[in-house]
């Protein structure tokens, strides 16, 4: 799946401004890949713009960005996921009905079956069928991350995650952990920022913006 | 000469000598125009004293359409080249063509109620013209709009673009349609009807506006570009 | 990886059914509005037929046009607060396309079922059956243009501080030639001549746009989104 492509993903001299807010000015930095990625900072320098950039939702005023080789910009657009910090579920929707559109929209092949194994694999099962504007921060970001527990979802090459554990519990935690490492052996990169010290991955690469 | 001029620093350094000059002879030439028109041109045969509403009515029209015009080719370059000159020059021209359609509009009505014995009445040049004032309205809305200011450029040029439909719409009203307002008498394929006498006011109060739009324009840029600068150096100072 | 684009298109219109579905209160509140200005007419004029005759087709039309604007104006803001534009973004599917689609289901789960409508508030006010008949069509025909007439000025809006006065503001010049068009077939029907020139004109508009909206939507969306 994953040969042909060069792995890497690169950061050459990027300039970023938002408005005449200067964010970053000639950074550079080479990424982990695959492998996991922590990236730390303080609020405010620039952790979500940094994930937003790469994923071309912000645009970066000078540099290049490698996104593994020469990737197109719609084919990385789908060989990517990126979660946010505030979920991005619609809220006249069911949770199920959420994570099933979501993954119709991405062109997957999807049943009920799946779906519902992979809320139960968070413990939400018993929320299915309840509108995502009466749930709780909690259960609206384990929603948020069932969309990174699909078969498909370890098929793609990078997972850009912001502030991931915030709103999670314990067992949502240990779960988390648990596909990020399987991920990662199945040769995926994940960009995760993060202001949390404890990290439980042997193997990662820190990066302080 | 656009490249060397895009930069705001020698664009500043650049103007500084000229503005004082057209501000002069814009001066100059809306006062001989002035004069031409108002005690020294012939009555019209049919429309007598209020045929003088012309000499500055037609000068308002012609510049609203033709800022219009300079607006969204500044937001071409904006879009297709990004560079954030072409944008100042637009948001500065905006307000000016703002107050010539508005200026358009009130002359006209003006002119209207002796000759057509209505304020306004809803034929296509003026259904056109007040179109045009609304664009102006939107342009100047939809760039202010947003949190960031600097975020309303680009959909405002978009806007501006899309807007261009009505010029040609503005410009041939007129002739497509049978309308009350008189056909065109300046610019047409066999030469102008105009009076010779009428003719040459006009086109002294025209150059008169041309000049004022210019100066106007040159001012408001450089307001935008120090209100820029300054605002740089508050972010950096933090 | 293969990609099942019918799962997309299912997925795109069973999402933009079910939103409509479930704020259903949004068909209601135009409704209520339309019928708001219908009642208003006749009171605020006095009731007399003559008067009514002469401007009765333009008050079904004001009330339809001032009742869809409100809405018509939110079509994708929901959608931006909530980050659901971002995944249609992310989505293999053109954007330009998804747009189309989300016109098109708009269009037909929220405007249409308005010209259930049109007739009843015609009888209300004495329009003849022969023109109600064409009101219906030019309905059907010049609402989808003036929905993305509609799609354009909310996606130049989205991320303003208040986008309720602008895009309004913006509607109305744009649909102008919606406007004459269909007048103009009506003013045919009603002086006996041949309306087809003047719904051609009006085909011809909402075709143009058709394939210009979706181009300046998707361009003005991915500017919003990548600000």
């Amino acid at each position: 799946m994953k040969t042909g492509l060069q792995n890497n993903m690169i950061l050459k001299d990027i300039s970023l401004t938002r408005g005449l807010k200067i964010i970053f000015s000639s950074l550079n930095i080479e990424f982990l890949c695959p492998g996991l990625n922590i990236i730390k900072g303080e609020n405010g320098s620039g952790k979500t713009s940094l994930l937003m950039m790469i994923s071309t939702l912000l645009q970066e005023d000078r540099g290049t960005i490698i996104r593994f080789g020469k990737l197109k910009k719609n084919n990385w657009l789908n060989e990517h996921i990126l979660i946010k910090q505030n979920s991005s579920l619609s809220d006249e929707l069911t949770i199920e009905e959420n994570l099933k559109i979501w993954c119709g929209l991405k062109g997957w092949n999807f049943n009920t079956d799946k779906i519902q194994k992979n809320l139960e694999h968070f413990g939400i099962l018993k929320y299915k069928n309840s509108l995502v504007s009466e749930c709780s921060s909690g259960i609206k970001k384990k929603a948020e991350l069932c969309k990174l527990n699909f078969e498909e979802s370890f098929k793609l090459k990078c997972w850009l995650l912001d502030e991931p554990l915030n709103h999670l519990d314990q067992n949502g935690i240990l779960f988390l952990e648990k596909i990020m490492g399987k991920f990662i052996n199945m040769n995926g990169t994940i960009l995760q920022t993060s202001h949390e010290k404890k990290i439980n991955h042997k193997n990662f690469k820190l990066i302080k913006l | 000469m656009i490249n060397y001029l895009a930069n705001p620093n020698r664009f500043l350094n650049f103007i500084k000598p000229i503005e004082f000059s057209l501000g002069f002879l814009s001066f100059l030439f809306i006062f001989i125009g002035l004069y031409l028109s108002l005690f020294n041109s012939p009555e019209d045969y049919q429309q007598g004293d209020t045929v003088r509403i012309m000499y500055i009515h037609v000068p308002f029209a012609w510049f609203a359409s033709f800022l219009y015009f300079s607006i969204s080719i500044a937001s071409i370059f904006f879009l297709i080249w990004k560079h954030p000159f072409a944008d100042i020059i637009a948001r500065s021209i905006a307000p000016l063509g703002l107050i010539f359609s508005i200026l358009t509009i009130l002359t006209g009505s003006l002119w209207g109620k002796p000759m057509w014995g209505a304020w306004w009445v809803w034929d296509a040049r003026l259904t056109s013209m007040l179109i045009l004032c609304i664009f102006y309205f939107a342009y100047i809305g939809i760039s202010n709009a947003f949190p960031r200011k600097i975020d309303g450029s680009k959909p405002a040029a978009i806007l501006a673009i899309v807007g261009m439909i009505n010029l040609p719409i503005i410009k041939f009203s007129v002739d497509w349609w049978n309308t009350l307002h008189q056909p065109a008498s300046i610019i047409r394929f066999d030469g102008p009807s105009i009076n010779q006498e009428m003719l040459i006011p006009l086109v002294l109060m025209l150059l008169g506006f041309l000049f004022m739009s210019i100066f106007v324009i040159l001012i408001n840029i450089k307001t935008n570009l120090i209100f820029k600068k300054y605002q740089s150096e508050l972010i950096k100072i933090g | 990886m293969n990609i099942n684009f019918k799962n997309i298109l299912i997925a795109l219109i069973e999402k933009e059914f079910k939103s409509y579905i479930r704020s259903i209160n949004n068909l209601m509140n135009m409704i209520v509005f339309m019928i708001a200005i219908i009642i208003l007419f006749p009171l605020t004029m006095g009731p007399s037929e003559e008067k009514l005759t002469l401007v009765s087709n333009a008050i079904v039309w004001i009330a339809l046009i001032i009742s869809i604007i409100p809405t018509l104006d939110k079509i994708y803001i929901g959608d931006f607060k909530n980050g659901w534009l971002e995944q249609y973004y992310f989505s293999p599917l053109l954007l330009e396309i998804i747009i189309l689609i989300k016109c098109f289901v708009f269009w037909f789960f929220l405007i249409i079922p308005l010209s259930i409508f049109i007739p009843i508030f015609s009888i209300l006010l004495n329009i003849p059956f022969l023109i109600i008949f064409w009101n219906i069509i030019i309905f059907a025909i010049g609402s989808l243009g003036f929905c993305l007439i509609g799609s354009i000025c909310s996606s130049l809006t989205l991320g303003t501080k208040s986008n309720n006065l602008i895009s309004p503001l913006l509607i109305l010049p744009l649909a102008i030639p919606i406007f004459i068009f269909g007048n103009g077939v009506v003013e045919a029907v009603k002086s006996n001549y041949d309306p087809l020139p003047n719904l051609y004109l009006l085909i011809t508009v909402c075709l143009i746009l058709l394939v210009i909206s979706p181009l300046i939507s998707a361009y003005s969306i991915k500017i919003a989104l990548t600000r």
